[in-house]
């Protein structure tokens, strides 16, 4: 009797957090001892953002593979020190670019991040998961003649739509250098996409 | 183009399968099973795959296609008609062997109805009826085969073996009873094509044709003419002595499907071994060497020389010895945080100065590695004294190691001289 009313309880748990915000569940996370159930609920709804956001700095689809599972298995190990003084997503996102920029000195530790990466390039047509739409593989290719610092925030931006509060917040930057770099960025891709037709 | 009005999407788009097969599989390394969460209540995507989703078959269609076409069985086989109308009438289509030898090793004029050589004389036909009721029952019809028309066989009087002898030679072949046996035989014969049908009522007559491909009538044939074997009797007259035991052998002659030669042992018995050489078949290889006039010395010395040369070639590709003893170092100090042995690392003196001050973070502060997989441990770089963020750094630039660096890392991007 009592293990089915426990059961109940986390039913009940489990409908109630799918219904609430993104600051809602971050204060749950604050307040409550970090469960199987909001762990869940995190996957959920933050494991798609993390996906793309890690295999736009890859491109690699097996590489952000392991970086989505190793971020979201940080998460969970690492739950007790999110404190709340910067948004969830900023958080899950900061710890998805570390998990990335250290895949990347693994797969190649003589990497410069100051540098772009053109090699990246020709990896793209050659992996899975692509879209068919044609001048969305040149902006993904003029994206790897970018520097690392760059791509960072011209993704995070571009792609998903974070503001530069956040992004400042997440690379611990000044919300002017941020816009000075996402304007760059998006000055050398437009160059690159009229080069590449 | 302008980028900032013309929103183009990300070219990465990975379906909903990946993304439910991920989230199982990161609840099951936590050992949060997907069960396990279902039953707390948690509205989990199922882990199967959605049926429209690439969780398909493998089509092998193809595969099997393109594996009937090589099977030379197969090949050439016809589909059996399975329409509704034609239930009860019984069409078997004739099956056909054929080799899969070089066409120019298969001799093709043997084959009459490439041929329409009259005198290639091997073929049987053979019923289904005369197969059951009477295996080793054989008649014969003639040295000359039916005229044989593309697709269709007429049904002709079984060949008598004697008969199917060609007429060059004299002695008969075996009598080729009709049996499992000798169809095996038959089968496993590449040198033959068999057409097989049945005794069923069919449209076209149920026969067994057998095209034996005439072998090599003379043994001499056979033998590829190698000057240098011929000339050397031992090897000639042992050769004679293996050809005789084989043509005296019943069960391989019983095997062999070539027919004997009717004078192999006088052919044998005729070749006298040659003893002269031939007619300058080949130029003496003696008269075109010459002597050299090189001392031996030199080539002594020459190989000395190269010796030597080896030596420093070698000693100048070797990496140096400092960094040689330091991997080697750093290696023994892993190995002996895993077996959690107390065994000294080496000589202290000679470690260098960054391994000295990581040893106590290595000994004491990173987790010892056990079998349990993935056990994080985060160790704060503000509480580190600052010699040991150096001598890590150092690590890091010479490549022995990664340390992951969770929170410091955006500060040394700096982004701000972007």
């Amino acid at each position: 009797m009592i293990i089915q009313t426990s059961i109940v309880n986390e039913k009940n748990d489990a409908s109630r957090l799918t219904l609430l915000s993104e600051d809602e569940l971050a204060n749950e996370l604050l307040t409550n001892k970090p469960s199987r159930i909001l762990f869940a609920e995190i996957v959920r709804r933050y494991q798609k953002q993390v996906y793309y956001h890690v295999r736009n700095l890859l491109v690699s689809h097996d590489d952000a593979d392991d970086a989505t599972q190793n971020t979201l298995i940080k998460i969970w190990q690492h739950a007790e020190q999110f404190k709340g003084e910067s948004k969830l997503r900023t958080w899950i996102y900061r710890i998805a670019t570390n998990e990335s920029i250290n895949l990347l000195r693994k797969r190649k530790p003589s990497i410069d991040f100051n540098e772009a990466q053109p090699e990246m390039a020709d990896m793209i047509a050659s992996d899975v998961y692509l879209s068919g739409d044609d001048i969305s593989l040149k902006l993904q290719r003029a994206i790897c003649y970018l520097p690392f610092k760059q791509k960072l925030v011209f993704f995070l931006r571009y792609f998903e739509d974070l503001s530069y509060e956040e992004i400042a917040d997440l690379t611990s930057t000044s919300e002017s250098a941020l816009r000075a770099s996402y304007h760059h960025a998006v000055k050398k891709l437009e160059i690159y996409l009229g080069v590449l037709g | 183009m302008d980028l900032e009005n013309d929103k183009i999407k990300s070219a990465f788009q990975a379906p909903d399968a990946y993304f439910n097969a991920l989230e199982a599989r990161i609840l099951q390394q936590l050992n949060m099973s997907q069960p396990e969460v279902a039953e707390e209540g948690i509205s989990a995507p199922p882990v199967l795959l959605p049926i429209d989703t690439p969780a398909k078959g493998i089509d092998t269609e193809g595969v099997q296609k393109r594996a009937r076409k090589q099977d030379p069985i197969t090949s050439r086989s016809n589909a059996v008609n399975k329409e509704l109308q034609n239930i009860g009438t019984f069409e078997i289509p004739a099956l056909t062997f054929t080799t899969n030898e070089n066409p120019e090793w298969v001799n093709l004029m043997a084959i009459p109805e490439l041929s329409n050589d009259k005198n290639v004389a091997d073929i049987q036909k053979i019923t289904f009826e005369q197969i059951t009721e009477a295996p080793n029952k054989v008649e014969e019809v003639g040295s000359k085969p039916a005229p044989i028309q593309a697709g269709l066989f007429e049904p002709a009087p079984i060949l008598d073996p004697s008969d199917i002898v060609p007429e060059t030679t004299e002695n008969p072949i075996p009598v080729l009873s009709v049996s499992d046996e000798t169809i095996e035989e038959y089968f496993s014969n590449e040198e033959t094509e068999i057409v097989v049908d049945s005794g069923f009522p069919a449209k076209n007559e149920p026969v067994i044709v057998v095209h034996h491909v005439p072998e090599l009538t003379h043994p001499e044939a056979a033998v590829v003419p190698v000057p240098t074997i011929e000339q050397n009797p031992d090897i000639e007259a042992a050769y004679a002595a293996y050809l005789q035991e084989e043509l005296n052998d019943p069960v391989d002659a019983a095997k062999s499907p070539i027919i004997p030669d009717p004078k192999p042992n006088s052919i044998l018995a005729e070749e006298t071994p040659e003893t002269e050489e031939p007619p300058m078949a080949f130029a003496p290889i003696a008269g075109r060497q010459h002597e050299s006039s090189t001392p031996g010395w030199l080539g002594i010395a020459a190989s000395f020389a190269a010796i030597v040369a080896a030596y420093f070639i070698w000693n100048a590709i070797q990496p140096p010895q400092v960094e040689q003893s330091n991997k080697v170092a750093l290696q023994q100090t892993e190995q002996s945080q895993i077996v959690k042995t107390s065994v000294s690392v080496g000589p202290v003196e000679s470690l260098p100065m960054s391994l000295l001050l990581l040893e106590s973070i290595i000994r004491d502060e990173l987790p010892i590695k056990t079998e349990k997989a993935r056990v994080f441990s985060i160790v704060d770089a503000q509480k580190l004294p600052e010699e040991k963020l150096k001598a890590m750094g150092e690590l890091e630039d010479s490549n022995l190691s990664i340390f992951d660096m969770e929170d410091e890392l955006f500060e040394d991007l700096d982004l701000e001289t972007l």
